[in-house]
């Protein structure tokens, strides 16, 4: 649409534009509020008479008064019947800005205007910095060269589609907002949050409005409704519920899926619902969502004055000793529901409450369905995904009186929006300013460090707790993202934002680093490296784990070391290891035993290195479950909880392929440079399956290594030995000889760097241990180990020699 | 002077969409009491008893039990029934005064620009009128 066209729309709202421009808004306030004020005092006059002389010229002046009252009155009735206006087909701001864009500098009048002055307030960029712009660009938009990109499903001109068009046309402002971190969709995100916010303010403000006034409860709805004694005892009202209580500002959330529950609850017959979820709160959240809807009287009329009550199944079945009685009462409780007729029963766990009135002989099901069938019941039922596919599903009798909803997890964008109305909330309470920026970085670092169940609550929290950390008594403080960036380091112990300095140098140094503690495998390190680089700079996506890694190879060549360096380097501390033994998951029980076992692990330890073990061994389900985890970034629980997994770095160890290995190294090929095979044989052979490997970030090779890296491993021992006898002051010197001779004995292969290993333990440490025994060797000495030909070792005082 | 730039635009209001807006008002403020006083559902369950209240009568017949029951029931139905037409009324008497009112504001609002325009003359005709000291 162009410039001209939009000039023609401005026309639906001209009168209250020339209002605007004659007394504005602000003005019309004032000038009434005197007037009131005059005519208080005149009255006084008046009454008391306190100027006799005057009489009549103050019942003159109160009549002008009073006349100005009446029109000043019915201006602002002018100005709200075009501002709240249903029909127009332009944004009242956007109308506004158009209006007093005079010169061929579109851009310009938008900044300049009231709204766009808010919008840059909110991506925190200051007006100085603003007008620097101004002053210094190249370009300006014309009106015949701007256009409106329109929104085909709304056809109202908004400020976003205006503001949105700016961007699109001015590449220089576009620049400019770039160079504030302000992409295009950052750009998008801050106008709807401001739109929707000026929406708000119409909905609070009309009240005359239809849907306004039909939030006002009527009266006399209960007399036609009966009695539910006997629910009372063994439930309560929705309200009650603790999602409830903050539901009010997620409204907008639920929109949809409180239509999909209105909209089955409307039907004549079978109007009960299933609600199937993977997130324990968010089932509870749908079901709140609509009892708030039905107290603000904003619903279908089927389901107006509709009572929402849940049954406590726990306190029933626990005040019950015997079958029949459980039958009974349960019976008498839905009766009642029954014939109250107004009632909507919510069931909270479905299947919990079959399982444990099983254990009383209580066939729920059966019961269920034979009350269900009179069609007078209305039940909401709320069943987690595991436990509907174990005890529901293929029960048909009762199924088939419930409509199933499977509830999608909240999206990104829904968490975008929980936040923008906390910021709302929190700002009206406390001396605070969001900028766009810091909502943004809220949603991230929730979404990578607090996704468990209740992602928006976690956000929530994390909001309240940015606010009050930057609070200074009744100043005005502007949050910013690195004010939130600070708090989620402060919890979570992970460093946020911008590379500091001494990260980046450990990041730049990382390969240097791990060759510290490991030998050889240059290959191996330089790719773990780049790909942790990768996730460090915010390039990767922030759901998936902080890293991943299959680490193939042979036994001994420095895979536990290297998940051992990466948990020092990043973790700070190189226990921060979570271990699990694949080999013990691969019975048929295993996934079950794993996902307890995960659970409670990394709920205990979220920030780590999950190190899994002979990977191989565990079972394909097994398998399955970590390409969730992989792509995804958590894993629901047996009990239906959501495990996040996403500040875990993730290692998969794993023997498969070592025999083709070997067989390489005996033709004397090069390992490294056979990779691809080695992967191919492995997937070939059904150990792994394509899509898993092509989850990890990388699947590292190690390769055997040669007796040149077996040496320095001998010295690195033989050092770390030395740090152990430290502080009885005894050193052993590392001479050629003997490393050599450590080499040669403890060559293997098939265990490599681990046999090594053993034979310092059993050769060396047992000789330095015997000789302090024997006093051969004391506090202080400096000793050196000499191999002889029958394969002992001679133990002589260094400084002797 | 720009004061005078208002006044076309503000006759030519109050005489065009003013006056559907206020046809709209009207709408929205009858469509809400006639819900406030829930008229149509109490005249839908006029004869039920009050709040379902009822006594259930045992399956063996038993002359003196039906005979109370009869008369709990007619008495929770005459409850109802009285308590429904109270505010049935109240809520039709409160539309009448409603419509009155709202059409006597509204031929008001004709002569509104007159009538300020009037005080305005007569106000000012008093303010200037000279005090006898």
């Amino acid at each position: 649409m162009k410039f001209y066209q939009i000039a023609q729309k401005v026309l639906e709202v001209y009168p209250a534009l020339v209002l605007e421009k004659v007394f504005s808004n602000n003005f019309r306030s004032i000038i009434r509020k005197v007037i009131i004020y005059l005519i208080g005092v005149l009255f006084i006059f008046l009454i008391l008479n306190l100027a006799p002389t005057f009489q009549y010229n103050i019942r003159g002046a109160l009549f002008i008064l009073f006349g100005f009252w009446i029109l000043f009155y019915l201006l602002e009735a002018m100005f709200y019947s075009y501002y709240f206006s249903k029909n127009k087909t332009i944004d009242f701001e956007v109308a506004r800005i158009v209006n007093d864009t005079k010169s061929e500098d579109i851009t310009k009048y938008f900044l300049e205007s009231r709204m766009g002055s808010f919008v840059m307030t909110r991506l925190g960029i200051s007006k100085k910095e603003v007008e620097r712009f101004l002053s210094e660009r190249k370009d300006k938009i014309t009106k015949d060269e701007f256009m409106i990109i329109e929104n085909d499903s709304d056809p109202v001109i908004s400020v976003t589609e205006y503001a949105r068009s700016i961007i699109h046309f001015d590449i220089e402002f576009a620049s400019f907002l770039r160079a504030f971190g302000v992409d295009a969709n950052t750009w998008r995100g801050v106008l709807d949050w401001i739109g929707q916010n000026q929406k708000m303010y119409i909905e609070r403000s009309a009240w005359w409005h239809r849907d306004r006034l039909s939030r006002i409860p009527s009266i006399g709805r209960e007399w036609s409704y009966g009695q539910i004694y006997n629910l009372e005892k063994y439930g309560y009202p929705i309200s009650l519920e603790p999602v409830f209580q903050s539901i009010s500002g997620k409204l907008s959330l639920f929109e949809e899926s409180v239509n999909s529950l209105e909209r089955i609850l409307s039907k004549q017959s079978g109007a009960n619902i299933l609600l199937i979820s993977g997130e324990k709160m968010l089932a509870m959240q749908w079901v709140s969502a609509l009892a708030k809807e039905i107290e603000n009287g904003t619903v279908r009329t089927e389901v107006e004055g509709k009572k929402v009550y849940v049954l406590e199944t726990d306190s029933i079945i626990d005040s019950m000793k015997e079958k029949t009685e459980l039958e009974s009462e349960l019976n008498n409780v839905l009766v009642q529901v029954m014939n109250a007729g107004n009632v909507i029963l919510v069931i909270k766990d479905l299947p919990h409450f079959i399982i444990s009135a099983n254990a009383l002989d209580v066939d729920i099901k059966n019961l269920l369905a034979n009350a269900l069938s009179s069609e007078r019941l209305q039940v909401i039922a709320v069943a987690n995904k595991n436990a509907y596919h174990e005890t529901i599903e293929t029960a048909h009798d009762l199924t088939r009186y419930f409509e199933k909803i499977i509830i999608p997890d909240l999206g990104h964008d829904a968490i975008v929006q929980v936040v923008n109305n906390e910021a709302n909330i929190i700002e009206s309470k406390m001396p605070v300013f969001f900028t766009y920026q810091s909502i943004l970085e809220v949603v991230k670092s929730s979404e990578k460090f607090f996704a468990d169940d209740s992602l928006s609550d976690k956000a929530i929290d994390l909001m309240n707790e940015v606010a009050s950390s930057v609070v200074k008594g009744k100043k005005l403080q502007i949050i910013k993202k690195e004010d939130v960036e600070n708090v989620v380091e402060k919890r979570t112990g992970i460093p946020q934002g911008e590379i500091k300095d001494k990260e980046k140098d450990k990041l730049n140094n990382l390969e240097s680093i791990l060759h510290k503690r490991i030998v050889g495998q240059d290959l191996a390190i330089n790719s773990i490296s780049s790909a942790i680089r990768r996730s460090r700079a915010g390039l990767t996506d922030s759901k998936r784990p902080t890293g991943s890694f299959l680490f193939l190879g042979p036994t001994g060549v420095g895979k536990t070391e290297t998940t051992k360096a990466l948990a020092e380097v990043f973790f700070g501390d190189e226990n921060k290891i979570i271990r699990v033994d694949m080999s013990e998951y691969s019975s048929d029980n295993a996934l079950e035993k794993l996902m307890n076992t995960l659970s409670a692990k990394v709920r205990e330890s979220q920030y780590g290195v999950l190190l899994l073990d002979e990977f191989e061994k565990s079972s394909r389900e097994i398998h399955d479950l970590f390409l969730q985890v992989l792509d995804e970034g958590y894993f629901t629980d047996t009990r239906g909880e959501r495990i996040n997994a996403r500040n875990l770095i993730i290692i998969a160890t794993s023997n498969a392929g070592s025999d083709l290995i070997y067989e390489f190294i005996k033709e004397n090929k090069n390992v490294i440079l056979e990779q691809q095979s080695i992967v191919d044989k492995i997937i070939k052979d059904g150990i792994y399956r394509p899509e898993l490997l092509n989850r990890f970030d990388g699947v590292i090779l190690f390769h055997p290594l040669d007796e040149n890296a077996l040496s320095n491993i001998v010295k690195l021992m033989i050092d770390s030995l030395n740090k152990r006898l430290a502080d009885k002051n005894i050193n052993v010197v590392t001479t050629d000889e003997l490393v050599n001779y450590l080499v040669k004995i403890g060559i293997d292969p098939k265990f490599g760097a681990r046999a090594v290993k053993r034979t310092i333990q059993d050769v060396v440490e047992k000789k330095v241990a015997d000789s302090m025994i024997k006093g051969e060797i004391k506090n202080g000495d400096k000793i050196s180990l000499i191999p002889q030909e029958n394969g002992d070792l001679i133990v002589n005082e260094f400084s002797k020699k | 002077m720009n004061f005078l730039l208002i006044i076309p635009h503000y006759i030519s209001w109050h005489y065009t969409k003013a006056i559907s807006d206020l046809i709209g008002l009207f709408k929205n403020f009858i469509w809400f009491l006639w819900n406030f006083f829930s008229i149509k559902l109490l005249l839908k369950t006029l004869f039920l008893p009050f709040k379902k209240l009822n006594v259930q009568r045992t399956k063996r017949f038993d002359l003196e039990d039906f005979f109370s029951a009869l008369v709990t029931n007619f008495l929770m139905r005459l409850i109802g029934f009285g308590i429904r037409l109270m505010f049935i009324v109240m809520g039709i008497f409160s539309l009448i005064c409603f419509i009155f009112l709202y059409a006597m504001f509204f031929i008001i609002w004709f002569m509104l620009p007159l009538l300020i325009l009037s005080m305005f003359v007569l106000g000012f005709i008093a303010l200037i009128k000279i005090p006898r000291l």
